[in-house]
């Protein structure tokens, strides 16, 4: 009798590629240099990739949408995830925050220490005014995992709660009924919920004041990709047992879209130079002589859109979780019917 | 499950014929601005693009649980994946249908040969064709 052949594993294949495209992101990054000649030649560039993006996030979605009423047991665990998630991408970030942000001979940081060849400040901020020295990074630790867990626990408790809610629209106005799919839901909650919390926590991270480089655009959708994705990954790894080729197909499309987004936010910030000027934006709104922010709405929008930019890509990702774990179910459903078939037979 | 319905087909024409506009463009106007990696990149891109239509809109076509039946000296897996990646399945069966010919398949020799010699300008053609109609260029449709 010849053995059962044995399904491929392709979770270490996944994770390999996973590694590659951090280190590609990394050779991308220690270059610091833009690729195309002017803004408006990559104008096609950018076209193209969001088309890529596009065409695989159509591809997602396309996917049977999840059942609520199915308790199989394969539904992500929201309250226990989403604050271990949460500390795990606070980690992340702090790590890839020091890899690409923080002062070093090869990098140009974007500090108040540059402010005034950066902003073309007039008259200069006197050197008295600036802060000159960088904290420990491992004393940012704690503050950023505690901040990582706190925005986990709102995903973890209040995403739940959304999903339902826009099933029950969904049902309610059938003209909706495609924002009922895990991945646009997921998208509009990263968007609304990020940029509320990016309208708060910007401008208060802002103020905090004590030397440390500012979070380029890039750092941060690079460093929420990486992170979710890991942690996508891991949470997935606990059904390896149960993944089909549609399941295995799913979390490659899902992480293609992430890293098409995380691409495509790099590649503006490096061609238009955005974290430059969202740094200056800040700075105009600085109180130099009291070291905070002046009063006024213009840090919150422009929070508010950081926040929304990270919302979306930390959700299209973690959103993946349901459409592949709905994808596993689907096919557990149908192997338990065929079964229950050929048992009447 | 069907993939890829209808009406999401020509809107997917629509974004091939804005991706293969773009693609020229950039190409051209990275080419006058001398910046041969703006050229590279978008030229990638592109190629990714097309790669990756081509096997979503494949997907239905290929049964994979089928056996596969091809005649000696054919490795019909990697057949089947260029097929799926950079062909059709109306490629991968008239190509396995003309093995039936014995001018053509009778040895593993002459399949081989015929295969290396049809397959490759076949997909280059289907892809010439297939950019020249979303340029509305193709003189068949």
């Amino acid at each position: 009798m010849t053995p059962p052949a044995r399904k491929p594993d392709l979770f270490p294949y996944l994770l390999i590629a996973l590694v590659a495209a951090a280190l590609f992101f990394l050779l991308l990054l220690d270059r610091r240099t833009p690729i195309f000649a002017t803004p408006a030649g990559m104008a096609p560039f950018f076209f193209i990739v969001f088309a890529i993006a596009l065409t695989l996030g159509l591809f997602a979605s396309r996917n049977p949408a999840p059942s609520i009423s199915r308790r199989n047991g394969f539904w992500l665990k929201w309250h226990r995830s989403g604050p271990i998630g949460g500390a795990l991408t606070g980690l992340i970030f702090l790590l890839v925050y020091w890899a690409y942000d923080w002062p070093a001979p090869n990098r140009v940081e974007i500090s108040e220490r540059r402010v005034n060849e950066m902003c073309h400040i007039v008259p200069p901020v006197p050197d008295s005014l600036i802060i000159w020295t960088t904290p420990d990074p491992l004393g940012l630790i704690p503050g950023y995992m505690l901040v990582g867990m706190a925005l986990g626990l709102v995903v973890g408790l209040l995403f739940p709660y959304w999903h339902g809610w826009m099933d029950r629209q969904v049902r309610r106005r059938p003209v909706l009924r495609g924002l009922n799919h895990p991945y646009p839901s997921g998208l509009l909650f990263g968007l609304i919920f990020g940029a509320l919390i990016g309208a708060w926590l910007c401008p208060l991270i802002f103020s905090v004041s004590d030397g440390r480089p500012f979070i380029r655009v890039s750092t941060s959708a690079i460093s929420v990709f990486l992170a979710v994705a890991f942690y996508l990954l891991f949470e997935v790894a606990s059904y390896r047992r149960q993944m089909t080729r549609a399941a295995y197909l799913t979390l490659a499309t899902v992480l293609s879209v992430g890293v098409l987004l995380a691409g495509l936010v790099w590649f503006l910030d490096a061609q238009l130079g955005i974290s430059a000027t969202a740094y200056c934006y800040f700075y105009d709104t600085w109180n130099t002589q009291t070291n905070e922010l002046k009063p006024g709405w213009q840090p919150a929008i422009a929070g508010a859109m950081y926040g929304a930019m990270t919302g979306a890509i930390i959700m299209s990702v973690a959103s993946g979780y349901m459409i592949i774990r709905n994808t596993i179910a689907h096919a557990a459903g149908e192997k338990d019917a065929d079964g229950r078939k050929e048992g009447k037979d | 499950m069907e993939v890829i319905d209808s009406r999401m087909e020509r809107l997917l024409e629509a974004l091939d014929r804005g991706v293969l506009l773009f693609a020229l463009g950039g190409i051209i106007y990275n080419g006058l601005q001398i910046s041969p990696a703006g050229v590279l990149l978008t030229l990638a891109a592109t190629l990714l693009y097309a790669l990756l239509r081509n096997r979503i809109a494949n997907l239905d076509h290929f049964d994979t649980d089928a056996p596969l039946l091809a005649p000696p000296g054919i490795n019909a897996r990697r057949f089947l994946l260029i097929c799926q990646w950079l062909g059709s399945r109306h490629l991968f069966d008239g190509l396995l249908g003309d093995l039936v010919d014995p001018e053509f398949g009778v040895t593993r020799d002459t399949a081989r040969r015929y295969l290396r010699h049809t397959l490759w300008p076949a997909i280059g053609q289907r892809a010439w064709h297939t950019a020249l109609a979303r340029l509305w260029l193709d003189r068949n449709t």
